[in-house]
């Protein structure tokens, strides 16, 4: 049983810088995520587990919803759930690559790019450009993962890291430009 | 890279991406003497103009045959695989077709059950506005292909915003689109994916829906989960929160189809899946349209959108229903059913009817709205005032719905089903009571004279066996006015004064009081027994009417028949008669024009006033209000009505005085054969409104047999009686006539006796001045 303090004490000392927290969050999250995507597809073939939102968003009323969340643990555990996602299509990518080689589509990284073709094991090399990212520059990291892994809109992604939206657009330019040229060098 | 670095690049990066891109390289040399780091940022600056104008995507070219088919272009790919446009030989027929064909990426087997599923679904469906499936089969490489119907057109949106369609043409399209949906329904068939890319316009205008590869047969209980995640923007809530998704889901993505056609937008906007998902969890209320639309497509839209889906249209067939109401200006059944909502729609759905539906529905606001509802509540019985509510709503609600078996298309076929269903909607007798003398009003509001009485008699039986003494003196007071305006003065007096007794009694309305001492009143003045007794009791009427506050409507009634009465009364100087006029016909009109609709009744105040404008020799004024009062009074009763052709008696007088005596002869003998008609077998002295005015217009226009002959006719029915002025007005006329065809022994007679009563009510007035004229010449002449 999961303890809904943790998971917001944890949140919060991410935010506040603590690599260890995002791996405590990890380790507490992922037990519920699996019980999620289990009731979600009923024994189906999950052939939507990428479909991410859903998996998110059902996440949050399960676990923080009835906390009467300040607006800051709403966008901590987005941020989170970003990075969640990350792994969730990492891990699949990674599956998915031993199964079959040479399929898919490289990662495309279009202006409104939504959701990220998590099959691809072009994934594997985005999720490496995007730790070297995180690591020069977290809050582009940040925003990159809440536009790309969970579709958020730039306003809204504006609104969760408290930047301006001229900030993020700015900030997404450079940053997408980065990761392009480091995945399809000239 | 170390952070110093790392903010270099993206400084260098943001400056050099302001400049223009051929002067971008020489921008950097000049800032950067860093080679490696100024190459990263052209490298990076290219990438970025790739990101905003990515290459057209490289499909991979199929082969240019799928069975016996030829590929002519690709016209879409989706989520399972790309559609192509492809012609078979057929007979020696081109024939064109659109071809599925599952993406390689979908191959595995649960991607081949849902295309064995469309097919399947596919195949059972035939309908005109459902793409119909030709063929089915598997490819040379083992790939597994679909044959439909190919449809050259637009996306529903698209489709409508280039034709620049109007708000019901969007709105009849939608309901083919309905038509469609409904049909799938009907076959088990949900499609969980409906949005405007998935129904095609054809050049033809009509709607085909399209990609079933969603859709869900529906197991008997009609429930079942999807896993298949449609495009949020359009899917329902429970569809987002993955719960039991059923036929509901598609009247919500219809929902926002219809919004997005009427608004040009989603109800969602731009937001993120993210956001719609997490408003979806919410239960937020559903979206409205902005107060640009009626009021009616409001609610059809927050009801296709309601977020839990027992809340929503019960069936697409439920939401089409609706709209076709709409368009048909039919009360829509998504509305909480107020007896107004009822009546606006009433009248619109008859407004080509003739003009005399406007004023009936509208008398029927005044009193069912103003004498049941307001006043009810202003008396304390807002319970009564729901109950009568309510029973309307009913009535109106059986009469659009052709209950009766036939079209309700009169006031009397709506009130004749109000006293037929009475007894079986009111729970008490007590009630019962109640509304049938609503239904009383109505009728005698109406001008439906003939069949209020017996209504009104109903219903004081009932309320006398009922014991419910307000509703007894509300229909003594109505039967009062009737039986008088049916000729039967002893009866009318009778009634009033039982009413005006029993209007003391504990458990009596002030309304109700007033009404009863008004219609006593009224009663008397107008039948010239106790003028000055009526006068009184009709101020007594005003007075409880203001103590009590009673609704504008029923203050503005109540004064404007005490202006009215002043007029006629002879306790008063005339000074002192034309200042109480005055201000009693001022204050009710006020009161009628403070009223957010028009009502009928205007015309006795009206009157009132025109008789103050022509003592103060204002004529033209007087012709101009009184043309007014006429055109509205006609229009609003009907030209046949008692007060319309008073009011029109009263303008042709207006039109003599200022010289007009050809139009008022015009008018007046049109409305001569109405008044014949109006007032056979029943109050033949009220003809003298239109006699009096039309004699005196053949008078004025030289044609004085006739002015004799329609004066005598007036004088036969009012009789001799020296007070009354439509004796003086005959005996002036008759003599005046006389006068023309140089019969002046036997007009001194008449001339003198009208010169009599004249100058004791009215000496200053027109008339009296020029009969004493008129009497002196005669004399002169008979010397």
């Amino acid at each position: 049983m999961t303890n809904d303090g943790d998971i917001t004490l944890l949140l919060r000392q991410w935010e506040g810088g603590d690599p260890n927290a995002l791996e405590g969050l990890f380790a507490l999250v992922y037990p519920q995520l699996k019980q999620i995507a289990r009731s979600l597809f009923r024994g189906e073939k999950p052939e939507n587990i990428l479909q991410p939102t859903v998996l998110v968003n059902e996440l949050y009323l399960r676990l923080l919803r009835n906390q009467n969340l300040k607006i800051e643990d709403r966008s901590h555990f987005y941020s989170f759930a970003a990075r969640l996602m990350r792994r969730v299509l990492l891990d699949q990518a990674r599956q998915e690559s031993r199964l079959k080689r040479n399929g898919g589509l490289p990662v495309q990284l279009t202006e409104d790019l939504a959701s990220v073709d998590g099959s691809s094991p072009e994934m594997i090399d985005l999720d490496r450009v995007l730790t070297e990212l995180d690591q020069l520059d977290s809050r582009k990291c940040r925003m990159l993962e809440l536009r790309y892994f969970l579709g958020f809109t730039a306003d809204e992604t504006a609104e969760l890291l408290a930047v301006s939206k001229a900030t993020v657009d700015r900030d997404l330019k450079f940053a997408r430009s980065w990761l392009y040229n480091k995945l399809h060098p000239a | 890279m170390t952070t110093d670095q790392w903010d270099r690049l993206q400084e260098l990066f943001h400056l050099a991406e302001e400049a223009a891109p051929a002067d971008r390289e020489q921008f950097l040399a000049a800032h950067c003497p860093d080679q490696g780091l100024r190459d990263q940022v052209l490298s990076m600056l290219r990438a970025s103009d790739r990101i905003a104008h990515p290459p057209a995507s490289k499909t991979p070219e199929p082969a240019r045959h799928i069975g016996p088919y030829t590929l002519i272009r690709c016209i879409g790919s989706g989520g399972m695989g790309t559609v192509y446009l492809v012609e078979r030989d057929v007979a020696g027929l081109r024939q064109r077709a659109a071809l599925k064909v599952l993406a390689p990426h979908a191959a595995g087997p649960s991607f081949m059950d849902r295309f064995h599923r469309e097919q399947h679904i596919l195949a059972s469906l035939d309908h005109p506005h459902i793409t119909r499936m030709l063929d089915a089969g598997v490819g040379e490489n083992g790939q597994q292909y679909l044959v439909m119907e190919f449809v050259d057109g637009k996306p529903l949106d698209v489709y409508c915003a280039e034709n620049r369609l109007t708000v019901d043409q969007r709105l009849r399209l939608f309901l083919e689109v309905c038509a469609a949906v409904d049909y799938a329904h009907r076959s088990l068939i949900v499609h969980l994916d409906l949005k405007p890319s998935n129904i095609l316009v054809t050049q033809e205008g009509s709607p085909k829906l399209l990609d079933f590869g969603t859709s869900k047969l529906l197991s008997l209980d009609g429930r079942f989960t999807s896993t298949y995640s449609a495009t949020p923007s359009y899917a329902s809530p429970e569809h987002l929160r993955n719960e039991a998704v059923t036929t509901a889901c598609d009247v919500y993505s219809l929902g926002v189809i219809l919004y997005e056609l009427l608004t040009g937008r989603r109800p969602a906007g731009d937001s993120s899946i993210a956001t719609i998902i997490e408003n979806a969890l919410e239960d937020k209320p559903a979206p409205r349209l902005d107060a640009t639309f009626p009021s009616d497509l409001s609610t059809i839209v927050q009801k296709a959108l309601a977020n839990q889906p027992q809340a929503r249209y019960s069936s697409v067939s439920a939401l089409a229903g609706d709209v076709d109401r709409y368009l048909h200006q039919q009360p829509i059944l998504a509305r909480p059913q107020t007896t107004l909502y009822w009546l606006g729609k009433f009248v619109r759905r008859h407004r080509r009817g003739v003009a005399v539906w406007a004023l009936l529905m509208l008398l029927l606001v005044a009193s069912i709205v103003y004498a049941f509802a307001a006043q009810r509540r202003a008396a304390g019985e807002s319970a009564r005032a729901a109950r009568t509510q309510t029973f309307m709503s009913q009535l109106f609600r059986l009469a659009n719905s052709n209950y009766a078996g036939k079209q309700v298309s009169s006031l009397n076929d709506f009130l004749a089903l109000g006293l037929k269903m009475a007894p079986l909607l009111a729970p008490d007798r007590r009630q019962l009571s109640e509304i049938e003398e609503s239904l009383a009003v109505s009728t005698h509001d109406s001008g439906n004279l003939k069949d209020s009485i017996p209504a009104f008699e109903r219903a004081l039986a009932d309320a006398r066996a009922a014991g419910d003494i307000n509703t007894e003196v509300e229909s003594l007071a109505y039967l009062t006015a009737l039986y008088f305006d049916n000729g039967d003065a002893a009866r009318a007096t009778s009634l009033g004064r039982e009413a005006v007794s029993k209007s003391g009694q504990p458990g009596v309305s002030p309304r109700s009081k007033a009404e009863a001492l008004h219609q006593l009143g009224y009663t008397l003045v107008l039948s010239h027994q106790a003028a000055a007794d009526g006068i009184h009791l009709l101020e007594q009427a005003n007075a409880i009417a203001d103590k009590a506050n009673l609704p504008a409507f029923d203050r503005a009634y109540l004064e404007g028949t005490l202006a009215w009465a002043y007029t006629t009364s002879a306790a008063l100087s005339e000074k002192d008669r034309n200042a109480a006029t005055e201000k009693a016909a001022r204050e009710s009109i006020a009161l009628y024009q403070s009223l957010p609709i028009k009502v009928c009744q205007v015309a006795l105040p009206a009157i009132a006033l025109a008789r103050i404008y022509r003592a103060q020799r204002r004529v033209n004024d007087a012709e101009q209000l009184l043309r007014q009062t006429y055109e509205q009074t006609s229009v609003c009763l009907g030209a046949g009505y008692d007060l319309s052709l008073s009011v029109l008696g009263q303008w042709g007088y207006a039109l003599v005085w200022t010289n007009h005596a050809p139009e008022a002869i015009d008018k007046l003998e049109a409305g001569l054969q109405l008044a014949r008609k109006t007032y056979a077998g029943r109050n033949a002295v009220y003809l003298t409104d239109i006699l009096g005015p039309l004699a005196l217009a053949y008078e004025h226009a030289g044609q004085p047999k006739r002015a004799e002959a329609l004066a005598r006719e007036m004088l036969a029915l009012v009789g001799e009686d020296p007070n009354r002025s439509e004796t003086a007005e005959a005996r002036r006329t008759i003599g005046l006539a006389l006068v023309a065809q140089h019969r002046y022994a036997e007009a001194l007679p008449y001339l003198a006796a009208s010169y009599d009563s004249y100058s004791r009510h009215a000496p200053n007035s027109l008339f009296a001045v020029g009969l004493k004229q008129a009497l002196d010449d005669t004399r002169r002449q008979l010397q």
